[in-house]
């Protein structure tokens, strides 16, 4: 990579190659992400979107190159650094990820009573606040399978806001929401960013999210299996020469 | 209706006409398109022309048989003429000629020696995984027992529920009848030397230090150690175990350690509840059956075994109990991202659950003999 950029970036990817066996799924993906912006992955279906957010989460290393955050390398760092690490960190999975053997409230309160040993009542009124947050008030006692796949997305959102982390991590936030609660999720994270200055990195493909949200994005091409363009949306939209990405972004026809 | 039909034939000027006529339902068999690709391929066209002629009803069946045929003709590098069909099936033939991706070649037929092959490393990579499971959860259980690790008491009380109290009523069934058959087994024998009362010898004995530990431990390989793999397997493709690893709480502490706890703890207390039904099938085979006075049979039973035996079989519960959740869990953190791959963890570990059993039963027993216990 070039010479360190300032003011320093919160989050650099370095000449990451990710692999499934002698499957690569993307190769040589670099670019790093200022801290409280919105940063968004593109891609069509199989790019390796969620693949790239499980290499920088921690959950599959990486066959080349590594993560920084603030200038700490995840996967060269001691087990202990990693936690540290992940401790800064929210995450909603695709399909949420909640324990299904708690209630919702549970489920956010958990890591709360682990990493910050506030009492369980405390705890739960944060859960609760939390709830509200993402429009789930008076869902706290209720299982993830009693709730809808949206709610129980939402619900997972909240649970990545348990700790008010430094860095969201967001797969497919907005799938299974209909168009007036996607927007709100939408001006949930531009409210977070704003006011909390949390950073943001969202896989998503829904185009009016991704204009609505993103400060910055990459998109992540699944056929030649490399990052094919980088920038603000609106500017991509504009400069790009690539197919792909144009048609994807417009929506359009392919030439 | 009337049937469906497709005339084929050949214009002076090398074109090729098919002609699609009558009622094209996915529910009536309809003309071979291999017919009209051989004839195509017989005299290659410079032209392929479709033509509808008197097409009543048409579906998917019609579509099909056309794009099917213009992708052979396309391959042959003639053109397709589509004008003389109906709009819609222009517009559905024009949609399916998009771009194509090239089929991958089918991967080979495995030989047999490469099936060896890939059963052997598959053996291997999952027996070295095993023992980095092993030692990993090793760590886990003594972070949790010296208060290090995570530990969640609500959730602890109802794996001991699970794995013990739920178990009772089929360990209880199975050992009695194993006790019996023992009994019966004996019997036959033991009545050639006139010596039956020894039957209360075999039924005790054997129980105790054998089949009461054995049996209970098979049960629970099928019993807890698939249940433990479902769950976990259902966790894993639920993004349950991603979720708590990003949160900080290791799968080993907060999955893995409780399970393998609770068997080790329920374990002993399952087999010795399950030798007293393995010694009351014994006896009562015998008082019902061998004419052996109640109290003949309890005083001999009493007399055939010493506190070692009853050793034996509670020494062996533990490590039953142990093999049973490390494979359940193993198989279960193991599984792939997909509803069938929960089915697949799952009888790998009842299989591998079951024969660690068995394995770590000879090993046992034949350390017990050289320590003479």
């Amino acid at each position: 990579m070039a010479a360190t950029p300032t003011p320093p970036d919160f989050v650099t990817v370095d000449g990451m190659t990710m692999a499934y066996g002698s499957f690569v799924v993307q190769s040589d993906v670099s670019f790093s992400i200022r801290r409280g912006s919105v940063f968004v992955v593109m891609g069509d279906s199989g790019s390796g979107k969620s693949t790239l957010m499980r290499h920088m989460i921690g959950l599959d290393r990486p066959s080349k190159g590594d993560v920084r955050y603030s200038g700490t390398p995840y996967w060269s760092s001691t087990e202990l650094e990693q936690r540290k690490l992940r401790r800064r960190f929210g995450v909603l999975f695709q399909g949420a990820g909640l324990l299904s053997s708690m209630t919702l409230a549970e489920n956010i309160s958990l890591s709360l009573k682990q990493h910050l040993k506030v009492e369980p009542g405390e705890a739960r009124e944060v859960a609760v606040t939390k709830l509200e947050l993402v429009g789930l008030g008076g869902f706290e006692d209720s299982y993830p399978s009693q709730v809808s796949g949206g709610m129980r997305n939402r619900a997972g959102l909240a649970r990545a806001l348990s700790l008010d982390p430094d860095i969201l991590f967001l797969d497919e936030p907005s799938a299974g929401l209909d168009p007036l609660s996607a927007r709100h999720l939408d001006d949930l994270i531009l409210e977070l960013r704003d006011s909390l200055g949390t950073t943001f990195f969202v896989v998503t493909h829904e185009l009016p999210s991704i204009f609505a949200i993103a400060d910055d994005a990459i998109f992540l091409d699944g056929e030649r299996h490399r990052m094919v363009a980088r920038g603000a949306p609106r500017e991509m939209a504009a400069t790009t020469t690539d197919p792909k990405v144009k048609a994807f972004l417009e929506r359009g026809q392919y030439p | 209706m009337s049937a469906p039909v497709a005339s084929l034939h050949r214009d002076g000027d090398g074109t090729f006409v098919v002609r699609v006529s009558g009622d094209w339902s996915l529910e009536a068999p309809i003309p071979p398109s291999s017919e009209a690709v051989t004839d195509l391929r017989n005299e290659v066209p410079s032209r392929v022309v479709f033509q509808a002629v008197d097409l009543g009803h048409w579906d998917s069946s019609l579509v099909a048989y056309l794009v099917f045929v213009s992708e052979v003709a396309r391959g042959e590098a003639a053109t397709v003429d589509t004008t003389g069909l109906p709009h819609g099936l222009q517009h559905l033939l024009a949609l399916a000629a998009g771009p194509r991706r090239p089929t991958p070649p089918p991967p080979p037929h495995p030989t047999i020696p490469r099936r060896v092959g890939v059963a052997a490393i598959d053996f291997w990579d999952h027996s070295l995984g095993l023992l980095d499971f092993v030692g990993r959860a090793s760590l886990a259980v003594k972070d949790v027992l010296i208060g290090r690790g995570h530990f969640e008491k609500t959730d602890f009380y109802l794996l001991l529920e699970q794995t013990g109290g739920a178990a009772l009523p089929l360990v209880a069934v199975i050992n009695f009848l194993v006790g019996a058959v023992l009994a019966f087994l004996g019997a036959v024998q033991l009545q050639q030397f006139d010596a039956v009362i020894f039957v209360a010898n075999l039924v005790g004995v054997g129980t105790v230090r054998e089949t009461g530990a054995l049996m209970t431990g098979i049960v629970m390989a099928g019993r807890t150690g698939a249940s433990f793999a479902a769950v976990l397997g259902t966790m894993t493709v639920n993004s349950e175990v991603d979720a708590l690893e990003t949160m900080n709480f290791p799968p080993m502490e907060f999955l893995v350690a409780p399970r393998v706890l609770a068997m080790m703890l329920m374990m002993p207390l399952l087999v010795l509840y399950g030798d007293v039904f393995g010694m009351l099938g014994g006896y009562v085979v015998a008082v019902g059956l061998l004419d052996l006075t109640p109290a003949l049979y309890l005083t001999q039973t009493r007399e055939s075994m010493a506190m070692s035996d009853v050793m034996v079989g509670l020494l062996k519960a533990p490590a039953f109990g142990a093999v049973v959740a490390l494979s359940g869990t193993y198989f279960g953190m193991k599984t792939g991202r997909t509803a069938s791959s929960v089915g697949v963890a799952t009888t790998r570990a009842v299989v591998s659950g079951i024969l660690l059993v068995i394995v770590m039963d000879a090993i046992l027993t034949v350390f017990f003999y050289a320590v003479k216990l």
